[in-house]
């Protein structure tokens, strides 16, 4: 099966390009989603596929493998996938915290601050899974001017329950694992911008790309890059680089409204088609109950969307939305998560404090919450205070299904998984103690006065249906949806002060020995105290 | 030269007996623990409880372990696995019970404590100083807070005090298996051995010999072959025993080393009183598995010498090794000098001989007033530095120095005692003379 | 008048042995803790068993079999010794024997040819009418050495490494004004084109091949407008014609060297794109190297969207030449028309190759294993892993099978292992001088502890041996 999928693959790649199925394809798309605040999510979708392709066994990973010739598919993207096998990547670098409450859900779920990196690697290759994680990310690292060599064994989890692949696994006959890290306190700038875009087939010199301004698109409310390599079996190996924010229009414009258009927003227009796209399509939505106008119009979807296809349209291409007076306009479904969760960590103390979380269920339906924490070994958790209650009175019914695997220090992470109750109009509170640690001289960075960035929580709400009929429980799962990140504060040391204190406590103890020494050898003598005697020896 | 010298004669007593002292003492104690809930507000308190005596990290261990979860796979649990079984079946796990207990252990290190100072003098009867020895622990801030904040050093300070009692009513079995029960509590406690085994061994037992040491080695080959080379081997006997129970209850091997080698790998750096701390958050790494060994060996060189010198007063050993423990523990909390202060109360005819025991005191004084306001304002108010606190632990260390050197010079210095007649020379004649060490 | 006090000296704790018996319980502890100190602050400092002194040069045999009939005398010899002496460093030695001495050494035959001069595999025909030596030693000479000191002034061929990858790139400078290439068949020039000459070479390296199409590809110069409407770039132009910021082109992945072949389209406004000669006229090839690096050919596309395996034949062989430039292949000496019976490397080719190249990996490891002796030596807290020492060792055990093996095939596989070998430990991850100490800082560290605690133990041990010695004095005196 495998000889034959790798024949395929080099037939299909040796087959000249003008045959009816070409073997790579480029879908560009772009989308605009005004919320209810004025404000404008826009997302940048670039997808390769590469059909009929199947990941690298990590079986082979000892021997030479097949030459990699690519049209669309990024090479160096290619390069590092087919290095240590991966089968599924997802890579997301985000600034800014992400408001459900106002903002809704994003297509792409993963909106936590910093860096988040999680793979599904199968085993049974020559070198471990751990060893191919750390050339995955040094490789990564390299690939996108961050340090995502920080994501090292501190900081890496395997929350398989939780982040589940979102493609097909291949059947190798050796176990898929799962390999998750995040580092809260990873910056996104044009730094990393930049070697994104050259991943791109049009780069930013044609199609949707050309709207990618990096000093709009870092003034963002909260802007995010991401990069996710699947498999479907039916297609092949498919990447998606994703540039997603929420961009404030009423900052940008002259005349102080709401109104937007690609110039005021991103100082741009779409200049050229990209030529080598499959399909380019732009998307635009407002909330139910706006009316505005679109310019060009655009052709309606029936979920009130207008669609655009870039290919057919007159370049260079500007859209304008506008209010208006009619009520026909675009809407889209505000989908909004049913639970908010709020997380912090409370007390004054540089030696101890409590985590607290709120989950609010402010709906009708109860909701059954699965709560992952992942908790590097600077704050040990104190298991035995966790407490929930609702609406203020304490509850242990709420929370279920707790596991729980202790941090080591100056290692792995602490995971606590469990899932939480949350009837419908309540509000459920979680508290537990939490003891900090404290690092020696040389594990403290060097902006140690700063603090420490704890990685966001994943919440994944499930929706408890009542089959009115049947009276059967079923659980809807939702998109995972991510806390805010911490800043914990650490108790220094005097970083000047490593020769005193040496000095001082040595000094001290040896005076403190010489002192026993002297007393515990020398001999006593009785002395006269009158001038005239002579001393009375022993 | 006199046999047993009676000091008692000198020594002032509080005039009320020794059961009425305990019972109201006891009987505040524990009214205090439940009006106010201190433990609450002294549990976090790292004066009084370290990474290895504390209470919550106790209940965290109790709650993993309930949990079938290994506590000694993550960071935060250090306590020997015997307390884990303790408290999961013989005592039940709860705050109310374990305030009792702990009441009651500082009841009962009281009571042993004024045992030992009944085997010292002789006797067996009551004696006017019983209470005074009694309130000197009950009473003393460095035992009571601990005690309150419900650290195991308490209960360690208790088995001390039961096992040099045990050891001073020349009962072998009962003392050995007290110290190896300490000793697979609190690892340190190994500085204790020698001086109980000796006291053990020694014929003439507690009884001060200060004032009259007796001629001739008493460490002779003999000695040690015939009496405490079997001692020996029965307290290894229960060391392996209580270290295979402590393997059996925690389901391997694991406990050694976080148990074990806390005191030595120094794995937790929280504040304490200590001084190893600072130390070895400001080591550079290339030192520190050196420094770790030196330290340990500074603890350990100390047992010999002081062994060998009081040889004919074990039980002043224990004193001044307990002293030591307090000054340079890897781990110390406040209730390890408070011991070493509570047992100076013991021999009391020292005190004539001690030459600064009020720079001492003031010593303490002034590091008891400021170890508490310089871990709040650093860690809590965050106005300090952590080299405030670190230079209260210097001075607190100076003046459990100072303690330990007075006590070891007074006595010494109790044995050049005046000749026969007992009678006080006249008092130019005193003045013509002094004795020092050259 | 006697004090009121009891005699010191009847304290029985104050007695000589008491004290000597503690003296030496802290002495004990303090020598048993002294080889605690040495475990606990040692650097692993393994030795390497490497004498410099016994790295001398090594020297590749080669023999020539010459034929009676050319009477080709001492002259002859001592000519082609003194230019291979001069051109290869000493580095081969030249043996001339009447019949053919050892299979496994590099042999060529000198035989009598009945028409012109040329060679064929390791035989060299040359014709018995013309007497003049210094034209058939010159032959040798080009035959076993052809590079010149000029070649490689010039480095334009990469160092040695036992892989390669092969990056091929179809750059388009902008494919959105249309007219633009959009696939090519590399796959099948490669396999009719290159793959000849891949495996001819395989014994020397192995290759990874990759290649991409970019369809944005902006030149950071400016081309030149020609009075005929052409554009063209100047010889200052190519130097900086790899506009590296915005053309993605580099592996971050592994560690072998890069090739690049780069077959530039340009756009349909500057089309075409010519190369212009120092002259600044317009020059006939559209191709040029970039030494170390790799090649670029710029192509001016005919009418079609997709390149065929025939339209690839020109930028194929541009490309190929270039890979024979890097790669350090020699071109045929003038005097030989040598007739290639297989497209790929001839084997005289091979052989020289694989015999430069094992010059350069022997005096490469040499000059390594002198520089890790050197800094090992320097820097005294750098420590010395097994890693390291097995490295350094395999090299040496490399160098010195080179005396024993004698085949060109052999001589380069073990020069190939010890370069490898001492490469890996020069650049071995943990010969970096770590937490450097100096001895200052080292005192400062050791000085308030020990110097302070020792100090009363050292007096009192030396007090004790001088009471011990004048006791054994008095002892004595009282005895005689």
């Amino acid at each position: 099966m495998k000889s034959l999928c790798f024949t395929a693959l080099i037939l299909s790649l040796i087959t000249p390009a003008w045959t009816t199925t070409p073997t790579e394809q480029f879908y560009e798309e772009l989308s605009f989603r005004n919320l209810k605040d004025g404000r404008v999510a826009t997302r940048f979708s670039f997808k390769t596929v590469l059909n009929g392709s199947v990941p690298r066994d990590p079986s082979t990973l000892g021997q030479e493998d097949q030459s990699q010739h690519y049209r669309l598919f990024p090479l160096a993207m290619g390069q590092i996938l087919r290095e240590y096998a991966l089968t599924e990547l997802h890579l997301t670098l985000n600034a800014g915290n992400w408001d459900y409450d106002r903002w809704g859900y994003l297509d792409e779920p993963s909106v936590g601050t910093g860096a988040e990196l999680w793979t599904w690697m199968a085993d049974g290759a020559p070198s471990s899974i751990d060893e191919r994680w750390e050339g995955t990310r040094n490789a990564l690292g390299g690939l996108f001017c961050s340090s995502l060599g920080g994501l090292n064994d501190k900081r890496t989890t395997s929350p398989e329950s939780v982040f589940r692949p979102e493609g097909d696994l291949p059947d190798w006959g050796k176990p898929h694992r799962l390999r998750h890290a995040s580092l809260a306190s990873e910056n996104v700038c044009t730094e990393n911008l930049t070697p994104f875009i050259k991943l791109l087939p049009c780069k930013a010199l044609s199609g949707i790309a050309t709207l990618l301004n990096p000093h709009r698109l870092f003034d963002a409310d909260w802007h995010g890059l991401g990069v996710h390599v699947v498999w479907n079996e039916h297609t092949g190996v498919e990447i998606s680089l994703v540039i997603q924010a929420v961009l404030n229009p009423f900052r940008f414009s002259q005349e102080k409204t709401i109104e937007w258009s690609f110039n005021s927003l991103f100082k741009k227009q779409v200049e050229r088609q990209c030529p080598i796209a499959s399909a380019s399509t732009l998307s635009v939505s407002f909330p139910a109950g706006e009316s505005w106008s679109l310019e060009p119009q655009g052709s309606k979807s029936e979920g009130g969307v207008s669609l655009y296809d870039l290919a057919q349209a007159q370049y260079p291409f500007d859209l304008q939305a506008k209010a208006s007076t009619d009520l026909s306009t675009s809407v889209h479904e505000d989908f909004k998560p049913p639970l908010r969760v709020q997380r912090a960590l409370n007390g004054p103390s540089q030696a101890y404090g409590r985590l607290s979380v709120s989950f609010s269920n402010t709906g009708a339906a109860p909701v059954q919450a699965l709560y992952l924490e992942t908790m590097p070994w600077l704050v040990q958790f104190y298991l035995h205070t966790l407490t929930a209650s609702a609406n203020g009175t304490e509850n242990g019914e709420l929370l279920s299904h707790i596991q729980y695997t202790p941090a080591v220090p100056h290692g792995k992470p602490a995971t606590v998984q469990l899932e939480v109750h949350v009837p419908a109009y309540t509000e459920v509170l979680l508290t537990m103690e939490v003891a900090k640690s404290f690092l020696r001289y040389t594990d403290h960075p060097p902006d140690a006065q700063r603090g420490w960035d704890l990685p966001p929580a994943v919440v994944i709400p499930f929706l408890v249906e009542q089959n009115s009929s049947s009276n059967a429980i079923s659980l809807r799962k939702l998109p995972r949806m991510y806390t805010n990140s911490l800043l914990v504060d650490l108790a220094t040391p005097d970083f000047s002060m490593p020769y005193n204190v040496i000095i001082f406590t040595c000094s001290l103890i040896a005076f403190l020995f010489g002192s026993v020494f002297n007393m515990l050898t020398r001999n006593f003598v009785v002395v006269s105290l009158k001038d005239d005697s002579e001393t009375e020896k022993p | 030269m006199s046999a047993t010298t009676r000091t008692t004669t000198t020594t002032k007593g509080l005039g009320v007996s020794l059961g009425a002292t305990l019972s109201t003492i006891t009987a505040l104690r524990i009214c205090l623990a439940f009006t106010k809930d201190v433990s609450t507000y002294l549990q976090y308190e790292q004066l009084l409880s370290s990474p290895l005596t504390s209470y919550t990290r106790l209940q965290e261990g109790l709650f993993l372990f309930n949990h079938d979860v290994d506590p000694y796979s993550g960071g935060l649990f250090y306590h020997s696995p015997l307390y884990l079984s303790i408290f999961s079946t013989i005592i039940p796990n709860s705050r109310f019970i374990a305030s009792l207990l702990w009441t009651f252990a500082d009841a009962l290190g009281a009571w042993a404590l004024v045992q030992i100072w009944r085997a010292r003098q002789g006797v067996s009867s009551p004696t006017s100083r019983d209470s005074l020895v009694a309130v000197s622990y009950l009473l003393n801030p460095y035992t009571l807070l601990p005690s309150l904040a419900l650290s195991t050093s308490s209960l360690e300070n208790t088995l001390t005090l039961l096992a040099i009692m045990l050891a001073s009513q020349r009962l072998h079995s009962p003392s050995l298996l007290a110290l190896a029960l300490l000793i697979t509590l609190n690892p340190s406690s190994i500085l204790l051995l020698a001086p109980v085994l000796l006291l053990l061994a020694h014929p003439t037992g507690p009884k001060s010999n200060l004032a009259s040491p007796s001629t001739g080695s008493v460490l002779t080959t003999p000695l040690l072959k015939k009496t405490v080379l079997p001692l020996f081997a029965e307290f290894f006997a229960y060391i392996a025993v209580l270290v295979g129970a402590s393997a059996l209850t925690s389901g391997g091997w694991s406990w050694v080393g976080q148990n074990v080698f806390a005191g030595v790998l120094l794995p937790d750096l929280t504040p304490n009183t200590g001084l190893w701390w600072y130390f070895f958050t400001e080591m550079f790494d290339h030192f520190r598995p050196f420094f770790l060994m030196v330290f340990t060996m500074h603890l350990l060189i100390y047992i010999a010498p002081i062994c060998v010198k009081f040889q004919h007063d074990p039980l002043f050993a224990t004193l001044l090794l307990q002293g030591i423990l307090g000054t340079f523990k890897a781990y110390p909390t406040l209730a390890d000098p408070g011991l070493f202060i509570a047992m100076v109360s013991v021999f009391p005819e020292i005190y004539s001989h001690l030459r600064h025991p009020i720079v001492t005191t003031l010593l303490h004084i002034h590091a008891a007033l400021l170890l508490p306001l310089f871990n709040h304002l650093w860690l809590a108010h965050g106005a300090g530095n952590a080299n405030f606190f670190y230079a209260s632990t210097l001075v607190f260390a100076c003046a459990n120095g100072a303690g330990v050197l007075d006590c070891l010079w007074a006595g010494l210095r109790v044995g050049i005692e005046k000749l026969s007649t007992g009678e006080k020379a006249s008092e130019d004649v005193e003045e013509e003379w002094t004795v020092v060490q050259e | 008048m006697p004090h009121p006090f009891r005699d010191p000296g009847t304290l029985p704790f104050q007695s000589t042995s008491i004290r000597r018996t503690i003296i030496a319980c802290y002495c004990a502890v303090i020598l048993a803790a002294t080889p605690l100190w040495w475990l606990t602050t040692s650097i692993q400092r393994l030795p390497l068993n490497l004498d410099i002194n016994s790295l001398h040069p090594v020297s590749i045999p080669v023999h020539v079999v010459t034929s009676n009939a050319h009477r080709l005398d001492g002259e002859f010899r001592q000519a082609v010794q003194q230019s291979l002496s001069s051109k290869a460093w000493k580095a081969i030695d030249v043996k001339f024997f009447d019949t053919p001495q050892d299979t496994l050494v590099q042999t060529y035959h000198i035989r009598p040819s009945d028409g012109p001069t040329y060679v064929q595999g390791n035989d060299i025909f040359y014709p018995l009418t013309d007497s003049s030596t210094p034209i058939l030693a010159k032959l040798l000479v080009d035959l076993i050495y052809p590079f010149t000191e000029e070649h490689d002034h010039r480095h334009v061929s990469v160092q040695y490494a036992p892989r390669y990858r092969l990056a091929f790139s179809l750059l388009n400078e902008d494919a959105a004004d249309g007219d633009h290439i959009i696939d090519w068949d590399i796959q099948g020039a490669l396999a009719k084109y290159f793959s000849p000459f891949l495996k001819s070479v395989s014994s020397l390296h192995n290759f990874t091949i990759e290649s991409q199409v970019q369809y944005h590809a902006p030149l950071s110069v400016q081309a030149r407008t020609q009075e005929d409407g052409s554009f063209a770039l100047s010889q200052e132009d190519l130097a900086v014609f790899i506009n590296s910021a915005e053309w993605s082109l580099s592996s971050s992945v592994s560690n072998d060297p890069v090739l690049h072949f780069i077959l530039f389209v340009p756009s349909r406004d500057h089309r075409p794109l010519r190369i212009l000669d120092l002259d600044g006229k317009p020059s006939s090839s559209s191709s040029f190297i970039l030494p170390q690096w790799g090649g670029v050919v710029m192509f001016n596309p005919p009418e079609t969207q997709v390149l065929r395996v025939d339209d690839l034949l020109s930028p194929s062989a541009a490309f190929l030449g270039q890979l024979h430039s890097l790669l350090g292949v020699p071109r045929s000496p003038a005097l030989v028309n040598h007739q290639p019976r297989e497209a790929g490397l001839s084997s005289w080719q091979l052989d020289t190759m694989l015999r430069k190249r094992s010059i350069e990996n022997i005096r490469d490891s040499q000059d390594t294993l002198r520089s890790i002796v050197r800094l090992v030596n320097q820097i005294e807290n750098m420590p010395v892993g097994e890693k390291v020492r097995g490295a350094v060792d395999a090299s040496l055990a490399a160098l010195r099978q080179l005396q024993s093996v004698r085949s060109t095939k052999d001589i380069f596989r073990r020069s190939a292992d010890a370069v490898h070998s001492a490469s890996s430990a020069f650049f071995s991850p943990d010969m970096l001088a770590m937490l450097y100490f100096p001895a200052e800082h080292k005192y400062a560290v050791y000085t308030p502890l020990f110097a302070s605690g020792l100090i009363p133990v050292l007096g009192a041990v030396v007090r004790e041996i001088k009471a011990w010695k004048d006791e054994r004095k008095l002892a004595r005196a009282k005895v005689a």
